[in-house]
C-alpha cells in the first residue's frame, strides 16, 4: 500500500501538478507582498485604529525582544572577534583583523541572524492568527471586507516584522562595531582614526547600497513569506496532510539563501 | 448572492490587553532606529572623508594591478590620500587619481618620491616618501610618475637565475664534463693505489709509477745508509777520526805546557838580564875605575844575549809544531766542511 502511494508520486502528471502549485504559491507570495507594500505606502493605512495596531505589533516584535537579541547578538559578536583577531594575529594579518571583523560581522552574520531570529520568534506564528481571517485564496479578486481584513490585521504585521528585522541589525551590527573597535584597540583613543578608515574603506557606496538592499529583502522576506504561506495554508481545504514544520518556513529559508547567495555574489565575484 | 450563502462572519475575539504607552514605544524604536541608520550613514561618510577639503593628485604607472578605489597612500605608514580614480590616458598608462586631505598635504613636498609595492601576501601599497621636508609643498593636480617594487614581478628574473644555475651544476654533474672526468681520473689513481698496495713496495710504486722505480729509491736509500755507518765508523769509531782528534788535543796540551815551561824560563833570563843590565849600570857608574872588569862584564853579557837567542829559536820550534798541529787537526775535522749528500 505505501509502495503504491510512494509510486504514485513519481508520476509525471502529479508531479506538473505540483510545480504548478509550487509556482502557483510563489506567484501567491509576490502578489501578496505587493499588496502589502502598496497598502503599507497608502494613507488609508495610517490611520488611528491601524497606527495603534502597528504600534502594538511593533511593541510585541521589536521592544520585547529588542534587549534580548542584543545581548545574545553581543556575545556572539564577541566570541568571533576574539577568534578572527586571535587568528589573523597568528598569521600575522593584524592590519587585516578589523576589517575582517567588520566584514564578517556587520556585513554578513549579524543580517542573516536577525532575520532568523525573528521568523522563529515571530514571523512563524502568524499562522493561527490568519487563519480565522478566512481571506480568499486568488488575493486578484479581493472584495472590500477581504481588503479590509488585510489591511488592518495583516499589513501591520508586515510592517512590523520587517521594521523588526531592520532595527535588530542596526543595533546589532552597531554594537558589533564598538566591540570591534574595543576587541581591536581596548579602551583607547587613539585607534579612532584609523577604525573610521577601515569602516569607510568596507563601506565604500557599492557595498553600503548592497548592504541596504539585503537587509531590505530580507525584512521583506521575513514580513511577507509565513503570511502568504499562512493564507494558503488556510484556504486550502482539499490537503489535509498534517504540516511537518509552519508553512512557509521552507520556503522562506529558500529566500534568505537565495538573497545571501546573492549578495555575495554580486559582492566579491 | 444569497446572503445564507455568504461566509460566516467570525465572532470577534476577544481584544488583546492594552500596553501602556505603545504608540510612544513604537515612536520611540521608530526614531531610535532612524537615528541610528542616519548616524551610521553620516559615519560612513565622514569615514571617507565626503566632508573633507582636498587636493588631487595624479600618480601615473606603467600599471595599475592591484591598485583599487578606495585604498590608502601613506606616509609613514599613516594614510594621507585615498585613490578616488583608476583611468588609462592617452599613452596607455595607468593614471591613479588621489584625493589628498588639506590637513595632510604638507607632507607632500616637490621632491617626493611615489611607490608601489606588492608583496607576495597581502594587497598593494601606495607609499610617499618625502626626504626634504623643506622642499615647497606639492601643488594641486601634480603629476608624478610612481616607482614600482613588485615582489612577485622579482619572481620571473629569480627562476631565470635558479634555471641558469640548474644549467650549470647540470653542465659540470654531467658525463663529459671536466668535473666527471677529474674524478675519473682520481678514480683511477685511487683504484692504481689499492692495486698498488698489494704489491712488493706498496703505495710507494704505485705513486712513483712502478716497482723498478721504488727499487731504485730503496737501493739509494741503502746506499745512503751504508755511506752513513761508515761515515760513523770513520768518525765516531774505535781509531776514527774523533779517536785521532782527542789524541791529537792531547798532544797539544803537552806542546803548550812545554811553551809554558819554555816561556818561564825567557821570562827568568829577561829577569835575569834586567838585573845584569842594573849591574852594568852600576859598573858603568864605576866604568872609568874598573875597565878591566868592563870586558868581563861585556863577555858576561854577550854570553847572556846568545842563551836568548836560543831560547827564542826553542819557542819558535814549538808554535811551529802548534801550528802544522791545529793544521792537522783542521784537515782531519769533518764537520767544518761542506759535507752535504744528496738523494737521488
Amino acid at each position: 500500500m505505501r509502495q503504491t502511494s510512494s509510486l504514485r508520486h513519481f508520476e509525471p502528471g502529479r508531479l506538473g501538478s505540483r510545480l504548478a502549485q509550487w509556482a502557483a504559491s510563489w506567484r501567491r507570495v509576490f502578489v501578496f507582498g505587493a499588496l502589502a507594500l502598496v497598502m503599507a505606502l497608502s494613507a488609508s493605512t495610517w490611520d488611528r485604529a491601524n497606527r495603534q495596531t502597528i504600534a502594538r505589533q511593533i511593541h510585541v516584535t521589536t521592544w520585547q525582544i529588542l534587549p534580548w537579541f542584543t545581548l545574545m547578538s553581543a556575545l556572539i559578536c564577541m566570541v568571533l572577534i576574539r577568534i578572527l583577531l586571535v587568528t589573523a594575529l597568528s598569521y600575522g594579518l593584524s592590519n587585516f583583523a578589523l576589517e575582517m571583523v567588520v566584514r564578517v560581522l556587520v556585513l554578513e552574520v549579524i543580517p542573516l541572524v536577525a532575520a532568523l531570529y525573528v521568523t522563529l520568534r515571530s514571523a512563524l506564528a502568524v499562522s493561527p492568527a490568519v487563519a480565522g481571517l478566512h481571506i480568499p485564496r486568488d488575493l486578484g479578486y479581493l472584495g472590500g471586507a477581504d481588503t479590509d481584513r488585510i489591511r488592518d490585521d495583516l499589513v501591520p504585521r508586515v510592517i512590523s516584522y520587517a521594521f523588526s528585522v531592520l532595527t535588530m541589525v542596526v543595533v546589532s551590527g552597531a554594537v558589533a562595531l564598538v566591540l570591534s573597535y574595543l576587541g581591536v584597540y581596548g579602551f583607547s583613543r587613539w585607534g579612532l582614526d584609523y577604525f573610521a578608515r577601515t569602516v569607510g574603506q568596507v563601506f565604500d557606496p557599492a557595498i553600503t547600497i548592497g548592504f541596504g538592499l539585503k537587509v531590505l529583502f530580507f525584512s521583506l522576506a521575513v514580513a511577507v513569506i509565513p503570511i502568504a504561506a499562512s493564507l494558503d495554508e488556510a484556504s486550502d481545504d482539499d490537503d489535509d496532510a498534517p504540516q511537518a514544520v509552519q508553512p512557509g518556513t521552507l520556503r522562506l529559508f529558500l529566500a534568505l539563501i537565495v538573497i545571501e547567495g546573492l549578495s555575495l555574489s554580486v559582492r566579491y565575484i | 448572492m444569497n446572503p445564507e450563502d455568504a461566509p460566516a462572519k467570525p465572532s470577534p475575539a476577544p481584544g488583546p490587553a492594552p500596553i501602556a504607552h505603545v504608540e510612544f514605544k513604537a515612536m520611540l524604536l521608530l526614531a531610535f532606529t532612524a537615528l541610528l541608520v542616519c548616524a551610521f550613514l553620516a559615519y560612513v561618510m565622514v569615514a571617507r572623508g565626503v566632508f573633507e577639503r582636498t587636493q588631487q593628485l595624479v600618480l601615473v604607472a606603467d600599471d595599475s594591478e592591484g591598485v583599487q578605489v578606495g585604498m590608502d597612500l601613506t606616509f609613514s605608514g599613516f594614510p594621507i590620500g585615498r585613490v578616488r580614480r583608476i583611468e588609462l590616458d592617452e599613452l596607455g598608462k595607468a593614471r591613479i587619481l588621489v584625493d589628498v586631505p588639506a590637513k595632510d598635504a604638507h607632507w607632500l613636498r616637490t621632491s617626493s618620491i611615489f611607490t608601489s609595492e606588492k608583496g607576495l601576501v597581502g594587497e598593494t601599497r601606495l607609499r610617499a616618501f618625502s626626504g626634504v621636508l623643506t622642499d615647497p609643498p606639492l601643488p594641486p593636480d601634480a603629476v608624478r610618475t610612481v616607482l614600482r617594487g613588485d615582489t612577485s614581478s622579482e619572481i620571473p628574473r629569480l627562476v631565470a637565475s635558479v634555471r641558469s644555475l640548474l644549467d650549470n651544476l647540470e653542465r659540470i654533474t654531467s658525463t663529459d664534463s671536466s668535473l666527471n672526468a677529474s674524478l675519473g681520473n682520481m678514480q683511477a689513481i685511487t683504484g692504481s693505489l689499492g692495486k698498488g698496495m698489494v704489491g712488493p713496495y706498496g703505495v710507494m710504486g704505485a705513486i712513483l709509477g712502478g716497482d723498478a722505480n721504488a727499487k731504485k729509491v730503496i737501493n739509494a736509500l741503502d746506499t745512503t745508509n751504508a755511506l752513513l755507518a761508515k761515515a760513523d765508523q770513520r768518525l765516531f769509531g774505535d781509531k776514527g777520526v774523533m779517536d785521532e782528534t782527542q789524541a791529537s788535543v792531547a798532544q797539544l796540551t803537552a806542546l803548550l805546557q812545554d811553551a809554558r815551561g819554555s816561556l818561564k824560563k825567557v821570562d827568568a833570563l829577561l829577569a835575569e838580564a834586567q838585573g845584569v843590565a842594573v849591574e852594568v849600570k852600576g859598573v858603568a857608574v864605576q866604568a872609568q875605575g874598573a875597565a878591566s872588569e868592563a870586558k868581563g862584564v861585556a863577555s858576561n853579557l854577550r854570553l847572556a844575549t846568545a842563551d836568548l837567542g836560543l831560547l827564542r829559536g826553542e819557542v819558535d820550534a814549538s808554535l811551529r809544531k802548534i801550528n802544522s798541529m791545529v793544521d792537522e787537526i783542521n784537515r782531519k775535522w769533518p764537520f767544518a766542511r761542506d759535507r752535504e749528500i744528496k738523494l737521488p
